[in-house]
């Protein structure tokens, strides 16, 4: 008898992928679709009426990737916010972690991509369309350290919406951007309480407050300096696989 | 084979569902799961599948936990739920995109089932009737060649020929190391299918014979006459006289009536239990 394994199999992975776009294809094609055509005609006008001005793709760019980006993640785990369509999603003979990597791989991965490709494929199209030439340094916001900085962020803060999509079970995006809110809140409060019961002021103006507190160099460093890499560090490397594992917990977890 | 061990499971703290539940469920039958509304019967089937979790005791099926949902465990399962949605696909899409995944899926015999309950391959499952709809299902269900099938109320929703149909294709369908549990309220529809009985209520399991011990034990009587000497455990009034459930002596046999058992079950639990327990 084959001896299955029924932690993580690639080839699951992959047919449960190929099972969630094809199944939801039709909904994805035309937002893609909607997207690309609305930018691809405010573009067509710009370049139109002032054929040697670049492009302005930044504003758009940082909106689809967040702001639709955090969407689609929200909405990743729809199956199972339905009662009708979970049954047959949690019976389906795939383990929990190909579950999430599977929603993870969708929408921290390939919808990155896709935007990228889809801004691509705009720029192309319209110069194409007007037989204008593309003007030199057009692409280069593509290749930027900021745009590399923004795939990054989003990298990291997509986790916290994934789990929001397997946490809440209905307007999920609405309620991890509320969850979101809280939580900055009361970390706020906590942080205020904290330097005012430390430094005695709640006038905080970057590293002065440290530095006027006269503690000593230890405290001072640690403050200014072995704190803000702990929090750095936390964020760039905790936040994603923290959020997975939470992630993957509530998918272990869930019941119809 | 599945094993229920003293679950207990609860929507609500205070009032417990099950509260202890036990039932062994051995291949080769198809079980009726019978029951009052809200006695527990989706809950339970619930269970089996791993799609809700008991607070405490275990649910096996052939070794594996249930609530693990684990692949190889999960290939062994098919639930066709009461209420479903299905994606806007074509049927021949559906079954390429979801087959693979059960790999003693049969091609053939899903083709055949489709063939025999009318359904085209072409035609895109969101337009497909309620009825054509579960038909859909339950052939794509026997095609996985799941040993554990969990029904509820199967026969909802199908029209005459195709109650019909459904009874003919799952007693064809059925191999001798699968277990089928259908929860249903359509007794009638199911009556030649159904063997051994369940019937809950209030959460609890009050009767979990075969057909042949209670076509032993009892007599089943649809127009009855009294006579004097017999043990009339139940009894209901309908049109033109009586219909009975009575202690059966002689070495006659009769039809089982669903129905009437059900009734008589829920009516009188300890009676009907003590013909079976105390047979003297």
């Amino acid at each position: 008898m084959e001896n299955k394994n029924n932690t993580f199999s690639l080839k699951r992975l992959f047919l449960l992928g190929k099972r969630q776009i094809i199944s939801n294809y039709s909904g994805m094609l035309i937002g893609f679709a909607g997207f690309t055509g609305i930018f691809l005609i405010v573009n067509l006008f710009t370049v139109y009426y002032n054929p040697g001005a670049k492009l302005n793709l930044e504003v758009p760019f940082y909106l689809i990737l967040f702001i639709v980006g955090y969407v689609f993640t929200s909405i990743i785990f729809a199956e199972v916010q339905s009662p009708q369509k979970s049954i047959p999603f949690l019976t389906l003979p795939v383990s929990n972690l190909e579950r999430l990597v599977n929603a993870w791989l969708l929408t921290a991965i390939l919808f990155p991509i896709l935007v990228f490709l889809g801004f691509a494929l705009v720029i192309g199209l319209v110069y194409l369309i007007l037989q204008v030439p593309i003007p030199r340094g057009t692409f280069e916001f593509f290749w930027s350290a900021q745009v590399l900085k923004a795939f990054i962020l989003y990298f990291i803060t997509q986790s916290v919406f994934l789990f929001g999509a397997m946490y809440f079970r209905k307007h999920n995006f609405l309620k991890t951007i509320l969850s979101l809110f809280v939580i900055q809140s009361v970390i706020g409060l906590v942080a205020a309480l904290v330097g005012y019961l430390l430094f005695g002021t709640l006038n905080f103006d970057g590293n002065e407050i440290v530095t006027n507190a006269a503690l000593s160099p230890g405290l001072e460093k640690f403050f200014s300096e072995t704190l803000v890499d702990i929090v750095k560090f936390a964020f760039y490397y905790l936040t994603v696989p923290f959020f997975l594992l939470l992630t993957w917990f509530g998918i272990k977890e869930r019941e119809v | 084979m599945i094993i229920i061990e003293n679950v207990v499971f609860a929507y609500n703290r205070k009032k417990p569902l099950f509260n202890g539940l036990s039932l062994r469920l051995e291949k080769g039958n198809i079980y009726g799961l019978l029951g009052k509304n809200g006695a527990g019967k989706t809950t339970l089937l619930k269970i089996i599948a791993g799609l809700v979790f008991p607070q405490s005791g275990k649910c096996s099926l052939n070794g594996f936990e249930s609530k693990d949902r684990i692949p190889e465990a999960l290939e062994d399962i098919y639930i066709l739920p009461e209420e479903f949605e299905l994606p806007s696909i074509k049927i021949l899409q559906y079954v390429s995109l979801n087959a693979p995944f059960y790999t003693r899926f049969d091609m053939e015999k899903f083709n055949n089932l489709i063939e025999e309950f009318q359904l085209d391959p072409q035609k895109k499952l969101n337009q497909l009737s309620y009825g054509q709809k579960k038909k859909f299902l339950l052939a794509f269900g026997l095609s996985t060649n799941a040993r554990l099938m969990l029904m509820d109320e199967p026969t909802n929703g199908l029209d005459i020929p195709s109650k019909s149909q459904f009874r003919k294709v799952i007693a064809a369908s059925m191999e001798a190391d699968q277990i089928i549990i259908i929860s249903t309220h359509q007794v009638r529809d199911l009556q030649s299918l159904i063997d051994p009985v369940i019937i809950m209520e209030d959460g609890k399991i009050i009767f979990n014979r075969g057909i042949e011990d209670i076509s032993h034990k009892l007599l089943f009587e649809p127009q009855h006459k009294k006579e004097a000497g017999e043990k009339i455990l139940y009894a209901e009034e309908v049109f033109g006289g009586q219909s009975a459930v009575l202690l059966n002596t002689s070495k006659r046999e009769t039809r089982v009536d669903l129905e009437l058992l059900f009734n008589a079950v829920i009516s009188q639990p300890k009676a009907i239990n003590d013909v079976f327990e105390n047979p003297s």
